[in-house]
C-alpha cells in the first residue's frame, strides 16, 4: 500500500466525523509519512507498520463517539457510541449487549407507561368536565367531581413516571459512557478522578 | 504477548515517555512501538484521545525542511495521570508476580 492508497481509505473510513477532525487526523498521518520518509524508509514499509487504515478509522471514530456521548450525554450519542465501539471488537461488550438493550427497553416501557398513565388522567379530567353526568361502569365514583380529581391524580402520577424514568434514562446513560470509556483504555485510575475535580 | 495486555499499558508507556521528554508523533510512534509490538497507528487516536482528555497538548514548531511539526508534551495533568498509572502498575505486577512465585513453591511439595 502507498501513502495515497492509504490516506485515500483512512479518509473514506473516517466519513461521519467532523470536516475539521478528519482533516487534522490525516495531517497527523502525512506528518508521519513525511518523517518516515526522511529516515529513507518507503511508502509501503510505512504504511504496514502503520497498520490497516480501516481498523484505525474505528478507533479514531470510537473515541470521537464516547467523547460526544459524554459531552452531550443525548441518547443517540450514547447508541452511536457503543456501536461504535462494538465495532472495535471489544468482546464482552457482545455480552453486555442483552442486558444493555433487556435495561433500555425497560426504560422506554416506563416512560411509555409514564405517558400512558397522564393521558388516562387527562382524558378523565375531561370526561369529567365536558360530560358532568358521566358514569364510568368500571369506577365506583359516580360524582363528576370525584372524576376531576381521580384525573388530575393520574395526570400527576403519570408526570412522575415521566421525570422518574428520565432521571433514570440519565443515569443509565451516564453508566454506559463510563463503560465504554472503561473498555477503550484497559487501566483506569478511579484515585485520580477522586483527586481532580 | 495478549492484546488486551498491550492495550491497557500503550496508554502508561506513551505518557512516561512524553514525561520524559517533548516529541514529535513519528518520533514517540518509533520509540513506543520498538518497546511493545503495536501497530504504530494506534498510537494517533490514543494520542488524540490524551489531548481531548487534557493530559497532552500541542504546539506546532516551524521545520526547515517542510510543514511544522507538532510537539506533543504532557500536561501538569497528565504528569499526575502518569504517576498514578505507574503506581497502579506496579502494585499489579508486584501481585501478581508475587501469587506466581507462591504458587511455583505450593506446587514443589
Amino acid at each position: 500500500m502507498n501513502k495515497n492508497t492509504f490516506l485515500t481509505t483512512l479518509r473514506a473510513s473516517l466519513k461521519g466525523l467532523p470536516q475539521e477532525e478528519i482533516d487534522d487526523i490525516i495531517n497527523d498521518y502525512e506528518e508521519h509519512f513525511a518523517a518516515g520518509k526522511k529516515k529513507k524508509r518507503t511508502e509501503a514499509n510505512i504504511a504496514k507498520a502503520l497498520g490497516n487504515p480501516k481498523d484505525l478509522a474505528k478507533q479514531h471514530k470510537a473515541s470521537h463517539r464516547i467523547k460526544k456521548a459524554e459531552q452531550t450525554g443525548s441518547a443517540s450519542n450514547i447508541i452511536r457510541a457503543v456501536s461504535a465501539s462494538i465495532g472495535l471488537g471489544f468482546f464482552n461488550l457482545i455480552i453486555v449487549l442483552g442486558p444493555f438493550v433487556a435495561i433500555a427497553s425497560v426504560i422506554i416501557a416506563l416512560f411509555a407507561t409514564g405517558i400512558a398513565i397522564a393521558a388516562s388522567g387527562i382524558a378523565l379530567m375531561l370526561a369529567s368536565i365536558v360530560s358532568p353526568f358521566i358514569t364510568i361502569i368500571t369506577m365506583p365514583i359516580n360524582s363528576s367531581l370525584g372524576l376531576l380529581f381521580v384525573g388530575i391524580g393520574l395526570l400527576a402520577l403519570g408526570i412522575l413516571f415521566i421525570i422518574g424514568t428520565w432521571q433514570l434514562g440519565k443515569l443509565f446513560g451516564k453508566l454506559t459512557v463510563s463503560y465504554l470509556k472503561l473498555n477503550a483504555s484497559i487501566i483506569t485510575c478511579k484515585k485520580e478522578k477522586e483527586e481532580t475535580p | 504477548m495478549d492484546t488486551q495486555f498491550k492495550k491497557g499499558v500503550l496508554e502508561l508507556c506513551v505518557l512516561a515517555s512524553l514525561a520524559r521528554k517533548e516529541q514529535y508523533g513519528y518520533e514517540l510512534v518509533s520509540k513506543i512501538s520498538k518497546a511493545i509490538a503495536v501497530s504504530e497507528g494506534t498510537i494517533y487516536p490514543l494520542l488524540r484521545r490524551l489531548k481531548d482528555e487534557h493530559h497532552v497538548q500541542t504546539r506546532l514548531v516551524e521545520s526547515r525542511e517542510g510543514p511544522p511539526r507538532k510537539y506533543y508534551q504532557l500536561t501538569a495533568e497528565g504528569r499526575k495521570r502518569t504517576q498514578s498509572l505507574a503506581k497502579e502498575w506496579q502494585q499489579f505486577t508486584e501481585k501478581i508476580n508475587h501469587y506466581l512465585t507462591n504458587e511455583n513453591k505450593e506446587d514443589k511439595r
